[in-house]
């Protein structure tokens, strides 16, 4: 049951935006800028980063819905996903991607935790300001989205096949606002 | 000057005092949010959006209670 009254059956994050269309609005392009539009990050590695930090918060909707849609988009490679929440430094991603990955645990954490060394390492690898931008603001929006998806207790499926069909939409149409 | 905007303000200085180099160089000289914002207007629309709705419309909390 969620905290609030929210449209029957509708799902996670998707509740909340129908709720409050004015605010719904600007969330879901800010997704869709930080995941979909261009960037030196992949799609799927974007949306790795943002299911990584929702692992880390503990919200299942956010972290199964976009581990889902990461596996859609790393297609053939989809195992990749499993194996970065086992252990994200033995996992068959670049360097530069576990790297970013370390900002965004401590971004996570404590925000005041990404040090110097941190980034230093990140662009020993090739990460440029765009990649550790990029980073910072997917982990910093994720813990808002994870935070106010549990913090309403929305509606949060518990079988695999739900979040497969919403990761091949995420992973093909993108984010686009609930009509109304 | 709106008050939310001096919050990010104050804070912006105390993060310079607090760590003189930022780790990316934002091209700008902006405090706080501002010099991301700057940095990537693209990402700063939605996030200004939502701001401004949440701190000015007239339904709900009313401006003083969220500011405080």
């Amino acid at each position: 049951m969620a905290h609030i009254n929210l449209e029957k059956d509708i799902l996670g994050i998707r509740s909340l935006a129908m709720y409050r269309p004015d605010t719904g609005k600007p969330l879901y392009e800010l997704s869709q800028v930080l995941l979909r539009d261009d960037s030196p990050l992949s799609q799927a590695e974007r949306e790795l980063i943002a299911t990584y930090v929702s692992f880390l918060n503990e919200c299942k909707f956010c972290m199964s819905s976009h581990a889902a849609a990461a596996r859609y988009l790393y297609k053939a490679e989809a195992q990749t996903v499993n194996l970065t929440l086992e252990d994200y430094q033995d996992a068959p991603i670049s360097d530069k991607l576990k790297a970013l990955l370390t900002i965004a645990v401590n971004v996570q954490k404590d925000a005041r935790t990404v040090s110097n060394e941190n980034v230093a390492l990140a662009r020993s690898f090739g990460a440029t300001d765009r990649d550790i931008h990029d980073t910072v603001l997917i982990a910093a929006t994720f813990c808002m989205f994870n935070r106010y998806v549990d913090g309403l207790a929305t509606l949060t499926p518990m079988d695999a096949e739900t979040y497969e069909v919403m990761g091949e939409r995420m992973g093909t149409i993108g984010y686009i606002p609930p009509k109304l | 000057m709106k008050s939310w905007v001096n919050a990010w303000e104050r804070l912006g200085i105390f993060l310079q005092n607090y760590n003189k180099m930022t780790h990316i160089n934002l091209e700008n000289e902006l405090l706080g949010i501002r010099g991301l914002m700057a940095f990537r207007p693209i990402t700063a629309l939605p996030i200004n959006i939502l701001a401004e709705i949440l701190f000015r419309s007239n339904e709900g909390l009313n401006k003083g209670k969220k500011d405080n």
